[in-house]
């Protein structure tokens, strides 16, 4: 009985002919007949940004060469979008944890060097919260939040800023920290989506002017709008087919387009996913991650070609054009381009490939570590290509493939089992066969002659339509009306990021239409989107419309209020406001905590001291004590001067930033040696306190903590350091323990005590060493570092490892970071702490 | 259910007590310094509770896993040997079934992580994309310890993240409700460096919660103007902003630091399991015997899991094999246990933490699962279930329980929950609630 009742949903489920009168499906291509299609828009909706959109955002907000995060939650996809994700997940503690550590890193880096800042800022702050802090926040948010503030709104960050400088007695750092209050907030992690009143329909609602901005530029830019898209959205062109019209132009011609619509075709061909494949290494040793990395290039490559110009996107299918590496040339069994990186080829007919489906990016995505998959290969086209669903097998079915009894079989030949049961055959029809044509091609996406020792057979059918090999495959796709409707469906999605309803239906059957009309110019597909319907209104939400002159109910934090119906939207509620909090024994921000985290300046002997808030009442001026002055822009030693003599200090940048420096030092290829030591000497020396540096002393995945110093940078020979230790000669000896001693000794020998390097390699015999008079220097033993690190004994001696070991250990004895080693013997070494 | 929430005790934590200690290594009795000095109570309380979720993806080969014996004293099965260390604090039950299974791995995974059926996404497609209908049982628990710890639960990953896009049931173990999910750690160092990572000065602390408390009055004034659907969401932002907010208010807890484990990426193609389940083990043991947090997920492998488990010999990943490997799969088999010698690694940690007059592990309880019985067939019947500890005496400990009814597997949980001290009156809705723990396994 449950079995016969299994093999009837399994039918039924795969039939593809589902209607909506079960209410669990239907099929996309054929809507019933009987109802005719009227639109009716989805629900706005916040969009959370996702976190390729996040990052894009603030290297737009921030200066050039800032580090852009990435300890940031990675997204979830949902209906193959990450956009759809975005649409429906919210911000977890983790997240949340993240957005406030990116918030501080991204404001620190511009506000630690005072030229920099003050160009960002395009003034000089005077005081807290003076001029120049209102005039830049303004700006600033406005770009972030993607509208002009509400003067309350700015009064609001102006106030905290000010609030923040005075307390830590520093303007810049109070609108350092206020930054937070920006890009934490839900204004800026979420695009807020709220439309207005139709005043063509009052059964809709549209996307405001400033609205249509955002969606725009996240959707064609994958960014926030420039400045010229928000003035064109604040003077309301954005809500007119002649303004809309004007700024698509405008936006699909930027190069900037091109990056975002290659994001939505990594998405729509899950290229995400490649990263992550692995292979059996003993088959496949020569699988690496920038071989994953060249298959998606490639694809990308090929979408750029194909979709991006002005050609028929359908070639995409069966262009013989290739890229290819020296590692994807013998996957595909062509000679190997000479250039660096990709290089275009033309692969023979005989390869029997076709186009995007018979390159290695989607063969070894959909496949085993060692066996192919015809079933995932199809289940992809299916699925992704002809937008038709597909669903898994129920509880209970045994899903093992027979094995031979010693008999070799191909893998077509084990599938057949899941045409043979009809239980399985429902939905296995729909995927197997499309998958058998792709059987020449391996785990890997290389060719192969046979499978387990026998012949292959590839012809099968795309629904009834003969198909005889990989290549004839992606003919018959090319020219198949599905697959152009469905990636006119997928877009939509991506684009509004949400499932699209029954209601806008419509507008997605026009948009496939029109796209054949257009010859299948991706552009078109694009224009025609933004300016759809579908993209320009949303339903009239009964919980926000309402009707002009109504009253109801609200609340904030602090108590109860009224809102009023304006113009058919609900007004700010009137509850009583959320406070800042101040010392008065009250909860006046309504957060179930009093008093908290209140402190306020005080005279004291070092300039201020701090006062902090316990029940209502100020407590003890807390004086500061004069402290060792650091390279942070604050009179730290209270001497009445910011920054004077402190050569030494710990830098905190990212490989990210450190590669825009000296290329090769990028953080995965390398992430110390002589280019990663040119990178740091050169930051140090850009920064005002210091003319070289050392590191990295700790290093992260993308951070690396640098010791900037001021030493003397030397040039000096080889043969002049060779004198002083015979191995570093420079040919082929220029860094290790080796040139460490050798520097070391030169430098005491000037009278300079010691130094590191090289921070620089001319090529031309000499280096540039810097030497650190100041250093101090200290015999100890390998066992002293071990507890700083464990990794750093004698066995490892020199290394990222025992740099971080050393650097923890002159930090243990009070300096700011060290290096080494100078001289090591067995268990013995020389270490130098700068101070 | 209805459970207490009290305000953020601010615990005057270890700093200075334990400075001197320096690098203490972890399962010495570190924190005796917060006992008293009969060793029995905990600061100002009793050595506290702890509720931890264990999950491994793509479930067990049942005639290799159940016990031999019923009762107390068990006998380890092939599968469970690996646990022979931890026995007396394992209980095994077996003979339980998913009351509310439609789905092969969807099914499973909400229907024994929530007791409920899985929320699903869109309704016009019929390829199914679900989340949680509700909280996940580690958030249960969470919401429970509220207020007591630093952190309100910890959610870490061992092997890397290699499912689908069929919604967050597969991509995510720890959920607050519908597509609202605490995402797991992966890496060592960035969990290394949340728990214990350097503080920043106390003045910039307090301007942080200022930007916070901003941060939140914005939310709070965006709730006003949107849909009930994005009023959860913002909600769940407030309550993520104000969580980071309380813990800076609570201050530092400096208890002891472990040394930064690092990161463990592969080695010639080959993904290193074991270094990292040790790793992420001892930080999460530390955390546990810091009182850092009361509630924890360790997300081994997902749903569907597509982990290489080469270590036995797996050669294609596990879910591939769960479906490819002729009968009697001695791959599957092995893979379930090496997963369990990595389950025992942390037990083991757990046990060897000595904790006032017990250890770590008498004063927890934790529920070890996956999301189907046995992968080959994608079956909800016969579903691996222990739980792990001795919930502060509310747990026996060793016993094997057999149910001969195909009871609901919402029993195991709801056990496993009042073993860390929630007295719930039920868990799960509909067809998965139950009302009754299992009395054999409770001390």
């Amino acid at each position: 009985m449950r079995a016969r009742s299994l093999i009837l949903l399994l039918l039924v489920a795969c039939s593809g002919n589902i209607g909506d009168s079960d209410g669990t499906g239907r099929d996309p291509r054929d809507p019933p007949p009987q109802e005719p299609l009227v639109f009716a828009p989805a629900a706005a909706t916040l969009h959370r940004l996702t976190r390729a959109e996040y990052q894009s955002t603030v290297r737009d907000l921030f200066p050039a060469g800032t580090p852009i995060p990435t300890d940031l939650e990675v997204d979830t996809p949902l209906h193959g979008f990450t956009t759809v994700g975005g649409s429906e997940l919210t911000i977890s503690p983790l997240a949340a944890e993240q957005y406030e550590a990116a918030a501080r890193q991204l404001a620190s880096h511009v506000f630690s060097d005072p030229a920099r800042r003050d160009a960002f800022l395009g003034c000089t702050i005077g005081a807290p919260g003076d001029a120049c802090v209102r005039t830049f926040l303004a700006r600033f948010a406005r770009r972030a939040w993607r509208r002009p503030l509400e003067p309350a709104e700015l009064d609001a960050l102006v106030t905290l800023a000010a609030d923040l400088g005075t307390r830590l007695r520093d303007g810049n750092r109070g609108l350092e920290l206020a930054l937070g209050a920006v890009l934490q907030s839900p204004h800026f992690l979420f695009r807020v989506e709220l439309a207005e009143p139709d005043p063509d329909d009052p059964t809709r609602r549209r996307y405001t002017s400033l609205e249509m901005a955002a969606r725009l530029s996240y959707f064609l830019w994958g960014t926030t709008p420039d400045d010229a898209l928000l003035d064109a959205g604040e003077r309301g062109e954005l809500v007119t087919d002649a303004g809309l019209r004007r700024a698509v132009d405008r936006l699909t011609a930027d190069p900037r387009a091109a990056q975002a619509m290659g994001r939505f075709f990594g998405e729509h061909m899950s290229l995400d996913r490649l990263a992550a494949v692995t292979k059996d290494p003993e088959r496949y040793p020569q699988l690496s991650a920038s071989m994953l990395a060249s298959m998606r290039t490639e694809l990308e490559r090929l979408f750029s070609d194909h979709a991006l110009g002005d050609g028929d996107v359908r070639d995409l299918f069966t262009t013989d054009r290739a890229y290819v590496d020296a590692e994807l040339a013998s996957i595909y069994g062509v000679s190997a381009p000479s250039g660096e990186g990709l290089q275009p080829t033309t692969l023979p007919a005989s390869s029997e490939r076709g186009g995007l489906l018979g390159r290695a990016g989607f063969l070894a995505l959909w496949s085993h570590a060692t066996l192919t998959s015809p079933t995932t290969r199809g289940r992809f086209v299916r699925m992704n290509l002809l937008c038709e669903d597909v669903p898994p097998p129920p509880p209970g079915v045994d899903t093992t493939l027979p094995h031979s009894d010693g008999e070799p079989k191909t893998m077509r030949e084990r599938l057949e089992i899941h045409r043979s049961n009809e239980v399985c055959a429902g939905c296995h029809d729909k995927m197997d066969p499309i998958g058998f044509a792709f059987e020449r091609f391996g785990p890997l996406g290389e060719w192969r002659d046979t499978d387990e020792g026998l012949p292959i057979d590839t012809t099968t059918d795309l629904d009834g339509t003969p198909v005889a090999d990989a290549a004839e495959l992606g003919e018959v796709i090319a020219t198949d009306p599905r697959v152009a409707a469905c990636l006119s469906r997928r877009l939509y999605r991506y684009a509004t990021g949400h499932l699209e309803e029954r209601g806008e239906e419509i507008v997605v059957q026009a948009l496939g239409e029109g796209f054949v009309d257009a010859e299948h110019r991706f552009r078109a597909l694009v224009a025609a989107l933004v300016t759809s319907d579908g993209f320009r209104y949303a339903a009239s939400d009964p919980e926000s419309a309402c009707e002009t002159g109504a009253r109801r109910g609200c609340s904030t934090a602090c108590g109860g209020g009224e809102q009023r119906c304006v113009g058919g939207a609900w007004s700010a509620c009137d509850a009583p406001a959320v406070r800042m909090e101040d010392c008065n024994g009250r909860d006046d921000d309504c957060d179930g905590m009093i008093d908290e985290a209140l402190t306020r300046a005080c005279e004291g002997t070092c300039g201020g001291g701090t006062q902090t808030c316990s029940a209502g009442a100020w407590g003890a001026c807390e004086d500061d004590e004069p402290a060792i002055e650091l390279c942070n822009g604050m009179d730290d030693d209270c001497d009445g001067t910011a920054d004077e003599g402190t050569a030494n200090h710990v830098a905190i940048t990212s490989f990210t930033a450190l590669r825009t420096v000296h290329a090769q030092c990028d953080g995965s290829t390398q992430r110390r040696g002589v280019n990663c030591n040119s990178a740091i000497h050169r930051t140090c020396a850009a920064t005002s306190c210091s003319n070289s540096g050392f590191g990295p002393v700790e290093a992260g995945a993308d951070e690396a903590h640098l010791a900037c110093v001021t030493g003397e940078t030397r040039v000096v020979s080889f043969a002049d350091l060779s004198a002083r230790h015979g191995p570093c000669n420079g040919a082929p000896e220029v860094m290790g323990p080796n040139c460490n001693a050798a520097i070391h000794r030169w430098c005491g020998a000037n009278g300079m005590t010691t130094g590191f390097g090289p921070v620089e390699l001319p090529g031309d015999g000499t280096a540039y060493v810097t030497c650190v008079p100041s250093a101090t220097t200290h015999s100890i033993t390998y066992g002293a570092l071990t507890p700083h690190h464990g990794s750093c004994h004698s066995g490892t001696r020199i290394g990222p490892e025992c740099d971080a070991a050393i650097h923890r250990w002159c930090r243990a004895m009070g300096a700011v970071s060290g290096f080494g080693p100078l001289e090591n013997s067995g268990e013995n070494l020389a270490v130098a702490c700068v101070r | 259910m209805l459970l207490k929430k009290s305000p953020m005790k601010r615990r005057t934590f270890l700093r200075g007590t334990l400075a001197g200690v320096g690098a203490v290594a972890v399962g010495l009795p570190a924190l005796d310094a917060m006992l008293d000095e009969n060793g029995k109570a905990f600061g100002q309380g009793p050595i506290p509770d702890r509720f931890g979720l264990w999950f491994f993806g793509n479930g067990v080969k049942p005639d290799r896993w159940i016990p031999g014996t019923e009762g107390a004293g068990w006998t380890p099965s092939a599968e469970l040997a690996p646990l022979e260390g931890v026995r007396d604090w394992v209980s095994v039950v077996t003979g339980c079934e998913i009351k509310t299974a439609t789905h092969p791995h969807h099914s499973g995974m909400t229907g024994v992580l929530t007791g409920s059926r899985y929320h699903q996404l869109g309704t016009t497609r019929d390829t199914i994309v679900t989340t949680f209908a509700g909280p996940s049982v580690d958030m249960i628990a969470a919401s429970h310890f509220e207020g007591s710890t630093p952190f309100r639960s910890l959610e870490l990953g061992i092997t890397r993240f290699r499912g689908t896009d069929e919604g967050t049931t597969f991509q995510h173990l720890s959920h607050n409700g519908p597509n609202n999910v605490n995402p797991s750690e992966y890496s060592p160092n960035r969990l290394f460096e949340r728990l214990f990572g350097m503080p920043l000065d106390s003045d910039v602390d307090l301007a942080r919660r200022s930007v916070l408390d901003a941060v939140m009055g914005q939310v709070r004034g965006l709730q006003g103007r949107v849909g009930s659907r994005d009023r959860a969401r913002l909600e769940q932002h407030f309550e993520s902003v104000r969580t980071l907010e309380q813990r800076l208010a609570a201050g530092v807890s400096a208890c002891m630091e472990p040394t930064n484990p690092g990161d463990f990426p592969d080695v010639e193609g080959r993904e290193q399991i074991e270094q990292q389940n040790r790793a992420m083990s001892d930080l999460l043991v530390t955390a546990l015997a810091c009182d850092l947090t009361r509630s924890f997920s360790v997300l081994f492998s997902p749903a569907g899991s597509g982990v290489v488990v080469w270590p036995v010999g797996a050669r294609n990943s596990l879910h591939q094999i769960c479906h490819d490997e002729p009968n009697p799969q001695p791959t599957v088999h092995a893979a379930v246990v090496f997963t369990m010698e990595q389950l025992a690694y942390f037990l083991g940690r757990m046990r060897d933490t000595v904790e006032g007059d017990g250890t770590l592990l008498d004063h927890s309880s934790i529920l070890i699962t996956s999301e189907l019985a046995d992968g080959w067939n994608h079956s909800n019947r016969e579903f691996p279930l222990l739980i792990a500890g001795r919930g502060n005496g509310r747990l026996r400990g060793g016993v094997h329980y057999r149910s001969r009814s195909n009871e609901n597997t919402s029993h195991a949980v709801l056990t496993a929950l009042r073993g860390a001290g929630l007295p719930l009156e039920s868990f799960g809705t509909e067809a998965g609630q139950v009302t009754s723990s299992i009395g054999a396994l409770e001390g």
